[in-house]
This record gives C-alpha cells, sequence and structure tokens, in this order.
C-alpha cells in the first residue's frame, strides 16, 4: 500500500503520542522514539519530531514518539509515585502499540539523555529489541541528579531565580526550568548505573556522545563483553541541541549518522513536511475532572489538545493557550496543561495550540524563523485556534500568554470578536517591529535588576574589570530611558502637530482594546524586563490603566519570566482563575461607552 | 591546575574556538560555551579533580574564564590536598 509520509497524534496507555508512517505501509522495523526528560525534552521537541519525519521519509519505516506518564501532553503529574517504573513500563507499552497498529516485526529503540536510558532498561525487560540507538545516554543516575542539580543552582544564582527562589525546593525534589524529578523517583534513578549493570540488551548498539569519555567508552566495553556489537560515535553538535527551544539546532549529522548506521540511506535535512492528519476516534487522555483530546485543524496545518471538563460551567467561555517563544503547547514547566487540567476542574474548557512553525503544527514556508512566526503569522493562527473553539460550541473565548504568547493573546482579543477576555503574563513588548522584539534584547534584565546590581561591590568590580559588558548594558538602559523621557516630552502634543511617538500608538491600541469591551489583564513579575515597557508608557506599576474600565495592570512578586518556578505557576494559576470569575463569569462588566479618541487620549494621560 | 582546567575544556566544553587560542582571561561565553557545556565541565572539573563544588559556588561567574575558574577552585584543592596529608599522617 501506498500513500503520502504522514503523523497522526495517538494515544496508548495514558500516553500522548505521534505515530508517524511511511509513503509505503509494509515496513517490517519499526522505532520507538524515547525522548529526553523535562527541560531537555522541551528543547528537543521540535527537531525530535523532524527526526521521526526523516525515518519515515528517507528510511520508510514507521516511528513513534510519545511523552512519558506525568510528562508532556500525557495523563498524570511528574510528582505522582513511581514515576521512573511508570515511565519504563510506558516504552514497553510503545513498542506493543507500535507493533500492534504497524505489524512490524523488528523493534529499534532510540533514545536521547534519559530517554535512553529507559530505553535500555525497557529493552533488557522485554529481551526482543533488535538495535538500541543511545544518543548522550545518562550512563549513571546519580551523577545526572548531580548534573540537575548543578543546573539549578546556577538558575538560582541568577537575579529572577534569586526573586523566585522556593526554599523548600532542594528538599523534595531535583530539577531545572519547571521540572523536577521527586523522591521515589530520584531513589530509583539513584541506582542506576548502565556500566555496571550492562546486560546483551540488544543484539546492536549504537551510542552516541558529545565527546570522548571514559564512560563511554567503558560501556561500550561491557557491550562488547555480552557478545553486542557496540559503536561510539561522537557529535560535538549536540550541544547546540540541548538548548533553549528559540536556539536549539538538531543535529543533523548525527541524525544522519544513525541512518547509516542502521542501514538506511541518510539525508535528513532534506525532508520535507509530512501531512499531518486527524487523530483517531478513540484518542483521548481521561482524568478525574475531564478528558483531552488531541485535535488537528486548519486543513491540518495546527495541532493542539482541546481539554473538557466532566461537570462544564454553563455559558462559561472556552480558554485558549498560546504557545510561549519557541515552547511547544505544553508550556514552559508544563504550565499549559496544568492550567487546563485545573480549569477543566472549575467547569471551563481549554485549547492549547502550537502556533505555524513551532511545536507539532506545520511551519510557514515564508517564516521559517521565530521572529517571523510572531511578526508575521501568529495573530493569525492564533485567530484559527478561536474559530475552532467556536466552531467547537463555545460562542465566547478568553484568550492566555506568557512572553510573546502575551503579545499574541492582546492582539488576537482585539483582532477576534468573539475573544472577551486576555490575560497577558510578562508581556515583552506591546507592537512588534521595536528594537526590543529582537531576540537577543529578550536578554536584557528589568531596569530594576541593574538598580540592585549598582549597589552590589562585586558587581562594580567585574564591570571595572572588564569581566561584564558594560557597554551593551548601558546602550540598553540608555535606549530605554531615552523613550521614557521622550514619551514624558511629547505626551502633551500627542496627536497634535502630526507628532505621533510609539506611546502614543500603544496608547491607541490599549484603548482599542479597552473600547472593544475586552476583559484585559497585563500580569507582570516584579522584576520582569516587560514591566519597565509597560511603566514607560502607562507609568509606574501601569498606574494610568486605572482610569480604563476594562484594561487592568498587575505586578506579582516571587513570578519570573517563563514562569519556572513552581510557586510562580501556582500563583499565575491562581491569579487567572481569580480573573475568569470576578471580571469574565461573574460581573462582566459593560462594554465602555464608545469614547473618541481624543477623549480617551486624555483619559490615558 | 590551568593545565588540567584547559585540558578538561578542550574535550568537554565544546567551543566554538580551539582552547590553546584563548587566554587565561578570556571570556568562555564568548568562546561558545553553553549552559549544558558548564555542567559537562563542573562534572569533569569534580572527576579531574577530586573535589565537590559546593553550591555556593556555581554561579555564572565562575565560568567566566579560566582565571575565574581556577581562583574560585584553588581553596578547594588545596583543601583537598590538605586532607590527604593528614591521613597519610594519620596512617604513618
Amino acid at each position: 500500500m501506498i500513500g503520502n509520509p504522514t503523523m497522526r497524534p495517538v494515544t496508548f496507555a495514558c500516553c500522548y503520542g505521534w505515530l508517524h508512517l511511511p509513503a509505503s505501509r509494509n515496513a517490517t522495523t519499526g522505532v520507538v522514539l524515547c525522548s529526553p526528560f523535562g527541560y531537555d525534552a522541551l528543547c528537543v521537541h521540535r527537531g525530535w519530531r523532524d527526526f521521526a519525519n526523516a525515518l519515515t521519509v528517507s528510511c520508510g519505516i514507521p516511528a513513534l514518539r510519545f511523552d512519558y506518564p506525568g510528562a508532556g501532553d500525557s495523563g498524570g503529574n511528574e510528582e505522582d509515585p513511581q514515576r521512573f517504573r511508570t515511565w519504563i513500563d510506558s516504552v514497553k507499552a510503545a513498542a506493543q502499540y507500535l507493533r500492534a497498529t504497524t505489524g512490524v516485526t523488528q523493534l529499534i529503540f532510540c533514545g536521547l539523555r534519559l530517554g535512553a536510558t529507559l530505553a535500555v532498561l525497557a529493552a533488557e525487560e522485554l529481551g526482543d529489541v533488535d538495535s538500541l540507538v543511545l544518543m548522550m545516554p545518562v550512563i549513571a543516575g546519580k551523577r545526572y541528579i548531580r548534573e540537575l542539580s548543578m543546573q539549578h543552582q546556577r538558575w538560582l544564582k541568577s537575579p529572577i531565580g534569586r526573586e523566585s527562589a522556593e526554599p523548600c525546593d532542594d528538599e523534595r525534589s531535583v530539577g531545572v526550568f519547571g521540572f523536577q524529578l521527586y523522591a521515589d523517583t530520584l531513589e530509583q534513578l539513584a541506582t542506576v548505573d548502565l556500566v555496571h549493570h550492562a546486560r546483551a540488551s540488544a543484539p546492536r548498539v549504537l551510542l552516541h556522545d558529545i565527546c570522548d569519555s571514559v564512560s563511554m567508552n567503558r560501556l561500550a566495553e561491557r557491550y562488547r563483553g555480552h557478545g553486542v556489537r557496540a559503536d561510539v560515535q561522537i557529535f560535538t553538535e549536540y550541544d547546540k541541541f540541548l538548548l533553549d527551544p528559540r536556539l536549539s539546532v538538531p543535529p543533523w549529522r548525527a541524525f544522519d549518522s544513525v541512518l547509516g548506521w542502521l542501514g538506511f540511506q541518510s539525508g535528513t535535512m532534506a525532508t520535507p513536511p509530512v501531512e499531518i492528519l486527524a487523530p483517531t476516534a478513540d484518542a483521548r487522555i481521561d482524568f478525574a475532572v475531564g478528558h483531552e483530546t488531541p485535535v488537528v485543524f486548519g486543513e491540518g496545518r495546527y495541532v493542539g489538545v482541546f481539554c473538557q471538563p466532566r461537570c462544564a460551567l454553563e455559558s462559561a467561555p472556552a480558554v485558549l493557550l498560546v504557545n510561549a517563544g519557541a515552547v511547544h503547547r505544553i508550556g514552559d514547566g508544563r504550565l499549559a496543561v496544568l492550567m487546563a487540567r485545573r480549569l477543566a476542574e472549575q467547569g471551563i474548557a481549554s485549547l492549547r495550540m502550537d502556533l505555524g512553525g513551532l511545536g507539532d503544527s506545520l511551519h510557514h514556508e515564508s517564516a521559517p524563523m521565530l521572529e517571523a512566526i510572531y511578526a508575521l503569522h501568529s495573530v493569525t493562527d492564533a485567530t484559527a485556534g478561536v474559530e475552532w473553539l467556536m466552531a467547537a460550541g463555545h460562542q465566547e473565548v478568553v484568550v492566555f500568554g506568557v512572553c510573546s504568547g502575551a503579545y499574541v493573546s492582546i492582539h488576537t482579543a482585539l483582532a477576534h470578536p468573539r475573544v472577551v477576555g486576555c490575560m497577558s503574563v510578562n508581556l515583552p513588548f506591546f507592537l512588534w517591529g521595536a528594537p526590543q522584539t529582537k531576540l537577543e534584547a529578550l536578554h536584557f534584565e528589568s531596569i530594576r535588576v541593574y538598580w540592585r546590581a549598582i549597589r552590589s561591590p562585586h558587581k562594580w568590580l567585574r564591570l571595572l574589570t572588564g569581566r561584564a559588558n558594560g557597554l551593551a548594558k548601558a546602550i540598553g538602559l540608555a535606549r530605554r530611558w531615552k523613550v521614557r523621557l521622550t514619551s514624558l516630552a511629547i505626551s502633551p502634543f500627542e496627536g497634535r502637530f502630526g507628532i505621533n511617538t510609539s506611546t502614543g500608538e500603544i496608547r491607541q491600541f490599549i484603548m482599542e482594546l479597552e473600547r472593544k469591551g475586552v476583559q484585559t489583564s497585563l500580569v507582570y513579575g516584579s522584576l520582569d524586563a516587560g514591566r519597565d515597557e509597560l511603566e514607560i508608557h502607562f507609568g509606574p506599576s501601569g498606574s494610568q490603566l486605572e482610569k480604563l474600565t476594562n484594561v487592568t495592570a498587575k505586578i506579582l512578586k516571587g513570578v519570573d519570566h517563563a514562569l519556572f518556578s513552581h510557586t510562580a505557576r501556582n500563583v499565575v494559576m491562581a491569579h487567572f482563575e481569580e480573573f475568569l470569575r470576578d471580571r469574565v463569569l461573574d460581573a462582566r462588566p459593560p462594554v465602555a461607552r464608545p469614547v473618541a479618541w481624543t477623549e480617551a487620549d486624555e483619559c490615558l494621560r | 591546575m590551568k593545565t588540567e582546567l584547559r585540558r578538561v575544556l578542550s574535550e568537554i566544553a565544546c567551543l566554538d574556538v580551539p582552547v590553546e587560542t584563548l587566554s587565561d582571561t578570556d571570556d568562555l561565553y564568548a568562546a561558545g560555551l553553553s549552559s549544558f557545556g558548564t555542567v559537562r565541565v563542573m562534572l569533569a572539573v569534580e572527576d579531574a579533580l577530586g573535589i565537590e563544588i559546593p553550591s555556593e559556588l556555581i554561579t555564572f561567574e565562575l565560568f567566566q574564564s579560566i582565571d575565574s575558574l581556577a581562583r574560585a577552585l584553588a581553596p578547594l584543592v588545596s583543601e583537598k590536598s590538605a586532607a590527604c596529608r593528614q591521613c597519610v599522617d594519620a596512617r604513618e
């Protein structure tokens, strides 16, 4: 049977996954892809998807990638008991699912980082896996735990990390950037040592590492001692793969090498996009107060997960959750998944979606880069999400987003007549096109952070000894002060004598939201750089917005930019629920009376 | 110790430029050291020098240069040497 290469969302054993099928449906070999855990999985999501597509397109073999229970879009939470055991079982369940749905008889397990370790352990238990591809495997569990702990310590030392530090973090769990491993999982993981426990997990093993390491060579030797054909290959490009999703670059040479090792022709980079199929009718993840179904919409362009409550709240609007930066739909620290399930508890349905070019959605031909995705297409894409919710029976929609998702949120709120509310968390800029929309500008901290630094002798020492880039920071600060001072000086003449500033444009934008009657909540962490933008245009803590009926600003303590901290996520989720209750559900205030622009402008002054 | 640090950086750090071309004060981040790379370097340094880097030392600044690494780690290495000497003395 011949068709097009496809990818289709599937569910099995409480796991959410993607089944990638080649054009020819008579393959006898299939690949189970075991993704890494936590932030690593977030970093590599798009590249991992591309690798799965390459396996189907270039090699003609089916591949299954999936989220572990308690991770990604799968059921459960990472703090649930016995995660490590459950994850090994989920790899075995994936193998069974792949065999059952495609009829393959030979299995390859391919894992990255902790996923590679899980692949080894699952293969040992199954005993019938033909090949193992282990990309930068976690060889010793204790070392991995130490690595996570070190990464977390580094983040805690950053100004934002310090602000959002949770004192109990270190005692109850280990993790980094919003993902945690808890006590019993740590206990199980600490006993893992592949070198000492290596067995003949499969007849062939390919080991990839970033550099020639003693432990990797020992592991290869152990495998060879058990009669396994073990090969080691080194690819430094993995270093650029495990980066913030905005910067992550798939290791194409390493992927090509895997294809070659498996006996197929390489050429992963030339892989064209594959068709995204609608999920099967039985694809769903159930949880205590609702269920989730994968959705594919916009003529197969967009991908999302629709979360429905068991007991729906009558006439409640649905919530659309959009991406933040290049992170796929689950969000940093799995925020969107947690929020969707909390909303379901209150009877509210939600759709978390990938904008075009992000996560699993198709990319826009004209906009392969992240900046272009947001500048050119993001609002249109989110509007497609709103339309899908309306088609599903929800007449009103509230949009929620963090960082660049906050930008999408307020602009979609203005663009679509059925959007009645929006919450924008840590909005970095109001309009696209200003210098602060450049990616490098997102590394610039809040003025408050630099103000604190000024009072630190240690920071002065670093500056004076040339160990800090004082010039770049000074330019960034000068730019902000220039905008602020220009805004103050020109404000009385805005819109008159042909004088228009960015502040005027932004105020006009906010007034349009006010006039439309969209309940708009701008939320900022106290040290977030976006707060500077708010204050440049609307005064201290956005105080000038207090004069408006429908648009408010709120500063929340302990909230870091991406909501990496557990507390930050809980604070924001609680604030969003309160917003929905007070301003959208219970007390829908009347739409602001139509006002002429000049009057509105006076109001904001 | 700097020789050992240079060896680790050369093997583990995946910098954009050869370590030999860097001076002791050159910015390692500017040379391509990633956040993932810093963790790998920390673990490798711990193995190579037989020390455990305490959490208070794990800062962005620690990896700024070979000098900053050597300066921060020197007391730990001295402490470890002193402890070893005491062990030997006690055995004798």
